[in-house]
């Protein structure tokens, strides 16, 4: 038989292997020593920065937000006490904590009950002060808390704010240093994490009052402990799973060794080169070990279980080795290559976090390949007994046996027998299910809330569902209105029409309340004039609202500055809102964007969360379009394989077709879609498509040598499917694992995972020898 | 004169104000009157002030645009002025009875000799203190640094370009030009003065409420 391109490479690499087993294992360790030393260099980034590119547009404009009015990175400790926080016996302590929080280096600005200022008239005199007076604490009556209490309430910066509606939480915020300032570069993990410390220890002053922490800069902290007690807890999990299912796929503890060996090699490698990209370690690529385990051990079982099953029959170590590499060597290119496509089509810099893993999969993945073809091979030669005597052939290789393979069993017959009598009902089974996946995964949604990557158990969940029932809002958005001119936020006309504005987004119910420099103006209009409520309204003139602002900032300037930026161009409107789903709220931003516009206001979202939600059509074109192109691409690879255009398409079959019922699942399991499930579909798709590959090349192979279909899918069945259920098996659990994980993305992304893989093995097994049949039959 | 915010090297805001004061011996340590000249806005906003010598302070305001003038309750005196980085302790005159001094170091700059002192409050609460740099032939500090409880320098103040004033027969040196940085967040604040007079005759009636609603 004339030998193919595919057949010259094999016996080019087991010539190699022979002649120099031992420069073979050098190259392999070479590239683990030259890749390893920049593992220490490793940075990390937890931030919401680091989901968008720095060019990103959406980056822009929040570092234009962050540079007029700081980092919007903030931390919230909240005191809850049922029995009400205005009282001495809450407020004192709070009055210590707030002292000690304030001192931290990294705290830029506090806001608590004692500085949230009101605006009021005594005796006809203007006073702008904190509410209450954290020096006078000692002094006041429980009829002065009642007012304190009632005067907070009736207050738009403290109500709903600082103060819950039934006065039984409070909330300090701290204010980060901004993070484009490079001598003063913040570790917001740090500072969360001295936060946590200090609230801790001032617990016991709080007899009736639970303290918690919450806000954007604990949720990047809890991201990355989340991961990092991810990566611990599962981690070990998954490698005593993998050696446990390695060691009953293999039954030789040599062969679990070997694996584990490389596997670390492996990941040793693929560290070294995340170092060397300048990619940090974040919430995806934290996960880099685990799925590069995973699919390091499909290919190691392949080989690995080849080797040893030739080995045990014959005690010929070094035909055992030419007998895998034969079966093994191209299948597992090929499938190398198929996985590495799958990971780099995830590469949209639109969607930063998926990019760096996806470009890391795909490296680490072809190193893996590199790695069991440079130690493997070595290893096994070495470890094993060569038991019989053996003979070089003609090309100067040791002789093997033809096909010691297993004998077609009873069972395989039978197992045949029954796909073709039943080939056409299990066909229209997959169709229906099909249909049935396709309309369920129209009603699928992308689901981007940051506040909800977290599992139920994770403490910031309930901290935050506190947030929600007891200030009605969960979240807060940020707009930046451009009045286009230094001092522009004082002309009386924009702020008529931003006034407009506030009173048109009320129409949605959904609107809890809104912050805006209108309502400090108002206020200080009424005081003005004696307290009269028919003067809260804005005054007549652009020269009124900048001596009221010069007024306000006399006592009390951060009011100010924390809504209009310092030459006046800038002011910041913020929304409290109701809406969780992430799609819903940027439709509610999108609104209020045409709502500005339509007053003639350049407004606009900013601020980190937006910044991430509108991530929500990044993460759906993206799942789409590498969708697409993994098909194209994976399809092109099996068509080099078979070489036929009908085999090619009929091999993709039982890959796709697993990806649609995920889908229909995810409905079921009321999954929404976000940034974990992009890596799903493509993950998916390249890892099984690796059982086809070697299902075809065993197939054609055989057919090649004049079995009939049913013989060939006889010995598929004996040969093949053993090797195809544990690598599914290991993969499925591998990533099975991930369900445990409290990083919400990682849980779906391991429950998906092991469920498609599982249904591929299912396709595998009956759908593509069922396809088989049917075009043999025609 | 004017009081300047700067972030780095870029102004923000600039406002030019007219400056009065008279000190006045008895229970009320000083009268001072700031009158905006620019920017147009908020041309003709007046800002009274009375420190008290119990450290107590009265303020009001004028805004011309509602012809009005209001009183304002005492701001803490370590609240910013007008958004700056001096707090009303550092324009409005320190009591130094509130002080506690000590002499650091005294050296030699050319002929001027140049005294350091730490300044430590007497409440035992407040844990801030300054060091100040007083150039003996000025009577009048050159610079101040200002620490946090916990030793960090937070803010610093150059205080320069003396001028020599003739009042009572006597030379005192007043600066034309007053800057303070915070050296956390990078922002700066300078008053600077383009005439200054001393000595001149004042009506004390000129320094009350209602002298603020009487437009000229």
């Amino acid at each position: 038989m004339k030998q193919t391109f595919s057949d010259r490479l094999t016996e080019k690499y087991l010539h190699f292997l022979f002649k120099h087993p031992l420069r073979l294992f050098v190259t392999g360790i070479c590239f683990m020593v030259i890749l390893t030393p920049g593992i220490p260099f490793l940075t990390s980034d937890f931030s919401f920065r680091s989901y968008t590119h720095p060019e990103s547009p959406k980056l822009i404009s929040y570092d234009l937000y962050e540079k007029n009015f700081g980092n919007d990175d903030n931390v919230m400790v909240i005191v809850n006490n049922p029995q009400g926080v205005m009282n001495r016996e809450t407020l004192i302590p709070l009055r210590e904590l707030e002292k000690e929080l304030n001192n931290l280096p990294g705290t830029r600005r506090l806001e608590s009950i004692f500085n949230g200022s009101v605006i009021h008239s005594t005796n006809d005199a203007i006073e702008i002060k904190g509410l209450i007076s954290s020096t006078e604490l000692e002094k006041y009556s429980e009829s002065d808390f009642l007012n304190f209490k009632n005067e907070g309430l009736k207050s738009p910066n403290i109500h709903s704010i600082l103060l819950s509606s039934d006065a039984t939480v409070t909330v300090l915020y701290l204010f980060l240093r901004p993070t484009l300032q490079q001598n003063q570069q913040l570790e917001i993990y740090h500072y969360t994490q001295e936060v946590e410390k200090i609230v801790s220890a001032h617990q016991k002053n709080f007899p009736n009052a639970q303290l918690k922490i919450f806000g954007s800069a604990y949720i990047s902290k809890s991201l990355i402990e989340v991961s990092k007690n991810d990566q611990l807890r599962l981690g070990p999990i998954i490698l005593l799973l993998f050696a446990l299912v390695s060691f009953i796929a293999l039954r030789n503890i040599n062969g679990v060794l070997i694996s584990v060996f490389v596997i670390i090699c492996n990941i040793l490698c693929c560290l070294g080169i995340q170092s060397y990209l300048k990619i940090p370690i974040n919430s995806f690529t934290s996960a880099l070990g685990i799925i590069i385990t995973t699919i390091t051990t499909g290919a190691l079982i392949h080989i690995i279980a080849g080797y040893y099953r030739y080995y045990r029959r014959t005690g010929d170590s070094k035909a055992a080795l030419i007998h895998t590499y034969r079966m093994n060597f191209i299948p597992t290119l090929l499938t190398t290559l198929t996985t590495s496509v799958g990971f780099i089509c995830l590469a949209n810099k639109d969607l930063m976090p998926v990019y760096q893993l996806g470009i890391l999969l795909g490296i680490g993945n072809a190193f893996s390949w590199i790695m069991i073809i440079t130690l493997v091979g070595p290893i096994l030669n070495f470890l094993n007994k060569q038991k019989t005597p053996y003979k070089l052939d003609a090309s100067g290789l040791p002789e093997t046996l033809s096909e010691p393979h297993k004998k077609d069993s009873e069972f395989s017959i039978r197992y045949v027998n029954y796909i073709g009598k039943h080939k056409f009902k299990i066909i229209n089974l997959m169709i229906f299910l099909c249909a049935i996946s396709i309309i369920a995964a129209t009603q699928l949604e992308v689901s981007m809330n940051p506040f909800k990557q977290f599992s139920d158990n994770v403490p910031i969940v309930k901290t935050q569902q506190l947030v929600k029932d007891k200030f009605t809002h969960s979240m807060a958005i940020e707009f930046l209105l451009d009045t286009g001119k230094v001092d522009g936020a004082k002309d009386i006309n924009l702020l008529n029409r931003l006034l407009k504005l506030e009173e048109l987004i009320y129409s949605d119910k959904r609107v809890h309340k809104h912050v805006s420099i209108t309502e400090v103006i108002k206020e200080i209009n009424k005081i003005f004039n004696s307290g009269n409520q028919s003067f809260y309204k804005l005054p007549e003139s652009s020269e009124a609202v900048a001596q009221y602002l010069l007024l306000i900032s006399l006592s009390d300037n951060g009011k100010i500055k924390n809504l209009m930026s310092n030459e006046g161009r800038y002011l910041k409107f913020t929304l409290f809102t109701t809406e969780e789903n992430s799609n819903k709220l940027l439709e509610q931003m999108t609104w209020v964007e045409d709502l500005a516009k339509e007053q003639n206001l350049n407004l606009f979202r900013t601020g980190k969360v937006p910044l991430f939600m509108s991530l929500t059509e990044v993460v759906f074109n993206l799942i789409g379009s590498s969708a697409i192109i993994s098909m194209l691409l994976i399809g092109f690879i099996m068509y080099l394989l078979v070489r036929n255009t009908k085999l090619a398409l009929i091999s993709m079959i039982p890959n796709v077709i697993p990806l649609i019922y995920g889908a229909g699942i995810m409905y079921l399991l009321s999954y929404g879609i976000d940034i974990g499930i992009t890596l799903v579909f493509s993950v998916c798709l390249g890892i099984a498509v690796d059982d086809t590959i070697h299902f075809i090349h065993h197939y054609t192979h055989l057919i090649q040598k004049g079995k009939t279909p049913e013989e060939a899918l006889q010995n598929i069945v004996v040969n093949l499917f053993p090797t195809i259920i544990s690598t599914t098996l290991i993969l499925s659990v591998g990533f099975g694992v991930l369900s445990f994980a409290d990083f919400l993305p990682n849980h779906k992304f391991g429950v998906m995972t092991g469920v498609i893989l599982t249904l591929a093995v299912f396709a595998d097994l009956f759908m593509l020898p069922a396809i088989l049949l049917i075009k043999k039959t025609k | 004169m004017a009081l300047v915010l700067m972030e780095g090297t870029t102004v923000v805001a600039e406002r030019k104000m007219k400056f009065r004061s008279i000190e006045i011996d008895n229970d009320i340590l000083n009268k001072s009157l700031f009158e905006f000249t620019q920017p147009a806005d908020v041309k003709g906003t007046k800002l009274l002030s009375w420190l008290h010598k119990k450290d107590e302070k009265s303020q009001w305001i004028y805004l011309p645009s509602l012809n009005k003038s209001r009183r304002i309750l005492a701001s803490s005196q370590n609240s910013s002025f007008m958004g700056s980085e001096f707090t009303y302790d550092d324009i409005g005159g320190q009591n130094t009875s509130k002080y506690n001094y000590k002499l650091l170091s005294e050296s030699k700059r050319g002929v001027d000799v140049i005294w350091k002192l730490e300044q430590t409050s007497k409440d035992s609460n407040i844990k801030d203190y300054q060091i100040i740099t007083i150039n003996k032939s000025f009577m009048n500090p050159e610079a101040v640094e200002y620490y946090n409880s916990k030793k960090e320098l937070v803010k610093s103040s150059k205080i320069e370009d003396f001028t020599s004033y003739k009042v009572n027969g006597k030379n005192i040196f007043r600066p034309k030009k007053i800057s303070m940085k915070n050296v956390q967040n990078n922002k700066e604040s300078l008053f600077q003065w383009e005439k200054r007079e001393f000595g001149t005759k004042q009506k004390e009636s000129d320094f009350t409420a209602q002298a603020l609603d009487v437009k000229k």
